[in-house]
């Protein structure tokens, strides 16, 4: 389990037998190659537009390897996909839940409950009690319809982030979620790990045969992969969340590795590298699974719960995102 | 899926032919794995991945006069893998590049 990511504009990416070879150009204007040995990769992240040659692209599918394309802000663009699964059974079960309003319904409320109580458990881990994350949660309950449910979930959010400036301290200038654009370093920062995050929901919904386009939650509009954004509904606070909040805390990153463009921030070339690491050793971290049992890694435990939601789909068993107290 | 540690040493005659199937397998061998030392390469893989591997030498060497040996290591003997000079034999989880 591999990943190799490329986040320099200047490499090419060639094929050079069994191996995959890098040039790279160095600061002096030369240009130096490396070999990677390819075999033992599973997964290639290119940021900004590295050039792959078409040998090594078609390559990389041969070999099983999905290639995911994301800008040099870190937002996803797309991907190249190994022809893998294709599950004709799994779509359809997948579109007729989609029909029936009471499932889905259902469904929905156990992924927004799930992500409340992460969110709760980020900030509890943390010191910080917030009641009134709990109470949105038992009010899910009684809603009866779509709407109600994805209102809860912006509201939950909204105090979510709220508490967040007295985690944070005064330093970092954070006073709640902006997205587009990212208006100061720690939503930047959010911003990039939920692309990273949305790579390896995307990477595990299209292994476990899943249409990506067909969600519940999030409303099936033009170009919005609604079920890759409910899957990552859960994985939202325990991943992304919890690794800027932890290296905000251990001061990895600074103030001045940031850079403001037009009122928009992003990280700067060395310091994506070093939250590249540590977002690459949070999704390795290994817990106890709440319900298989066993130790797994979170990498591992967003693929399941994609093969949990196709069993749910297809044979009923009932869906249980993943939870950690 | 478990790897495990393939330590591979090869041997191969100078000459013209020879040569040519040392470099091809240098190649092969970089796709699989880090080259340490002059005809030592270190390679973790899985069963899968060795199998496509052990498929591959085996076309391209020839026994009368190549030489190439493979150690097969698990956790235990990795950890206790002395090294002098350079570094303790890892996994790459991960390449930033």
């Amino acid at each position: 389990m591999t990943v190799l990511y490329i986040t320099q504009r200047e490499a090419v990416i060639s094929k050079a037998y069994e191996a995959f070879e890098i040039t790279l150009k160095q600061a002096d204007g030369s240009w130096k190659k490396s070999t990677i040995p390819v075999q033992t990769v599973n997964q290639i992240v290119l940021f900004g537009n590295p050039r792959l040659t078409g040998d090594a692209l078609m390559y990389a599918l041969e070999l099983g390897i999905t290639v995911h394309y994301l800008s040099s802000f870190g937002k996803y663009l797309g991907s190249t996909l190994p022809s893998c699964s294709r599950n004709g059974q799994l779509r359809l079960a997948q579109y007729q839940c989609y029909q029936d309003a009471d499932r889905c319904l259902h469904l929905v409320k156990t992924i927004v409950a799930a992500k409340i109580t992460n969110q709760y458990t980020v900030l509890y881990r943390r010191g910080y009690r917030s009641i009134s994350l709990k109470r949105y949660k038992s009010e899910l309950q009684k809603q009866t319809n779509l709407e109600q449910v994805r209102g809860i979930e912006g509201t939950a959010a909204r105090e979510y982030f709220a508490c967040w400036p007295t985690l944070l301290g005064d330093e970092w200038g954070f006073r709640g979620r902006y997205r587009r654009p990212p208006t100061d370093p720690v939503n930047a920062l959010l911003s990039f790990a939920y692309g990273l995050l949305r790579v390896q929901v995307t990477a595990a919904v299209h292994l476990a045969g899943l249409d990506p386009y067909i969600g519940y939650l999030h409303a099936v509009t033009r170009g919005q992969p609604a079920l890759v954004l409910d899957l990552m509904e859960e994985f939202r606070p325990l991943v992304a969340d919890n690794l800027v909040l932890t290296v905000l805390k251990n001061r990895e990153l600074k103030r001045q590795d940031f850079c403001d463009s037009l009122g928009a921030y992003q990280l700067t070339e060395g310091a994506r590298k070093t939250f590249l690491e540590a977002f690459e050793k949070k999704i390795q971290d290994e817990f106890q699974h709440s319900v298989f049992g066993y130790r797994c890694t979170y990498r591992r435990a967003i693929e399941l719960q994609a093969r949990l939601l196709a069993r749910h789909l297809q044979e009923g068993v009932p869906y249980q995102p993943l939870v950690l107290r | 899926m478990t790897t495990l540690f393939y330590l591979i040493i090869y041997d191969l005659p100078d000459t013209k032919a020879g040569n040519k199937r040392r470099n091809r397998l240098h190649k092969l061998l970089s796709g699989y794995g880090k080259w340490t030392q002059y005809s030592v390469f270190e390679c973790f893989l899985t069963a899968t991945q060795f199998t496509k591997l052990q498929v591959q030498i085996e076309k391209l060497i020839k026994p009368q006069e190549d030489s190439v040996r493979i150690y097969v290591l698990d956790a235990g003997a990795v950890r206790r893998t002395l090294t002098y000079g350079s570094d303790k034999p890892r996994p790459d989880k991960v390449l930033i590049i």
